[in-house]
């Protein structure tokens, strides 16, 4: 070892194994759950999340039951993230913000959109050509940008869809 | 390359809280303007040498199961970077390693990572792990 370093270097692979033990049941299946982008065998979710099988079907089922994933097929049961259950409850939790809030949010995504159309000189992500851009920087930094713009984009449509359902609502939202 | 897919905000919050949890890190930015698909964690700068000006890792994760998690020490001069994908490219396999110290496309080797996400950031912390043992050896004295 080196005199010169400090001698408390900090060990994060077993620190974030110490944390992955102390999860509860829930939350071990819960972070499985929201990465079953295929659809996924009861078994392979409890190797996943180191619970049982029994376990891993019971959280799964009730998980199904809420919408956050579908059944896809039965015997043996296929369980898949569910996409719609995820943007739905974005713009629940979008709802329920302070209208000034979303005004401020939506001002500065619009801002950052105007960004990336100068920066690519174009009007969506859509109609760049990565790789004329990759000269100027990494081919896997303008891919980055790209997906970010993409991820503006839908963030502005959400906070748009928020806004409308509210006033559609026509009064203030309950505070969910 | 791109392609339609979305971010997992879910997962990623998860992982920003992790992160804020361990020791070596001191703050947590979620989706800062700057960065809109990413979780950036700073270290605290103590087990460092002084030409490292600033450390970060950043995640980004999506719904397909794509990923990217950069390691960057922000130096003087150059800075020291490594980084770990999963994505389709047409240079390599979809589980990749940008080699550092530059990390670019080029430095790119194939790679193979676990399913989940959680136990690709601990294979991310294990090298960090090592760099933070290798750190001061790369940093000749003045």
């Amino acid at each position: 070892m080196d005199s010169e370093q400090p001698p408390d270097r900090p060990d994060l692979t077993k620190e974030w194994a110490a944390q992955s033990e102390n999860l509860s049941t829930r939350e071990r299946v819960y972070a499985v759950a929201i990465q079953l982008h295929v659809p996924t065998r009861v078994r392979t979710v409890a190797e996943r999340a180191d619970v049982s099988p029994e376990t891993a079907r019971e959280y799964l089922r009730w998980f199904a039951e809420i919408g956050l994933v579908t059944l896809e097929a039965e015997s043996p049961d296929l369980f898949r993230r569910n996409e719609a259950y995820f943007e739905w409850r974005r713009v629940q939790r979008l709802r329920a913000k302070p209208a000034e809030e979303l005004r401020r949010e939506l001002a500065s995504l619009t801002d950052r959109e105007r960004d990336y159309q100068e920066q690519f000189d174009a009007d969506a992500p859509d109609d760049v050509d990565a790789l004329e851009h990759a000269d100027y920087a990494d081919l896997e930094t303008v891919w980055e940008d790209l997906q970010e713009w993409r991820t503006v984009r839908r963030r502005i449509h959400e906070l748009e869809q928020a806004r409308q359902s509210r006033e559609s609502d026509g009064n203030a939202p309950a505070s969910a | 390359m791109g392609g339609e897919k979305t971010l997992n905000e879910t997962l990623l919050r998860i992982v920003a809280e992790r992160l804020g949890s361990l020791s070596i890190v001191d703050t947590v930015r979620v989706f800062p303007y700057e960065k809109p698909d990413a979780v950036v964690a700073e270290f605290v700068a103590d087990y460092y040498p002084e030409d490292v000006r600033r450390v970060e890792l950043e995640c980004r994760v999506y719904t397909n199961g794509d990923f990217s998690i950069t390691y960057r020490e922000v130096r003087s001069s150059t800075d020291w970077m490594a980084r770990w994908d999963r994505h389709a490219n047409p240079h390599n396999n979809r589980d990749h390693y940008h080699e550092p110290p530059r990390a670019r496309t080029d430095d790119a080797v194939d790679a193979s990572y676990p399913d989940d996400v959680l136990e690709v950031v601990s294979v991310v912390l294990s090298d960090v792990d090592d760099r933070l043992g290798d750190v001061w050896d790369d940093t000749p004295a003045e």
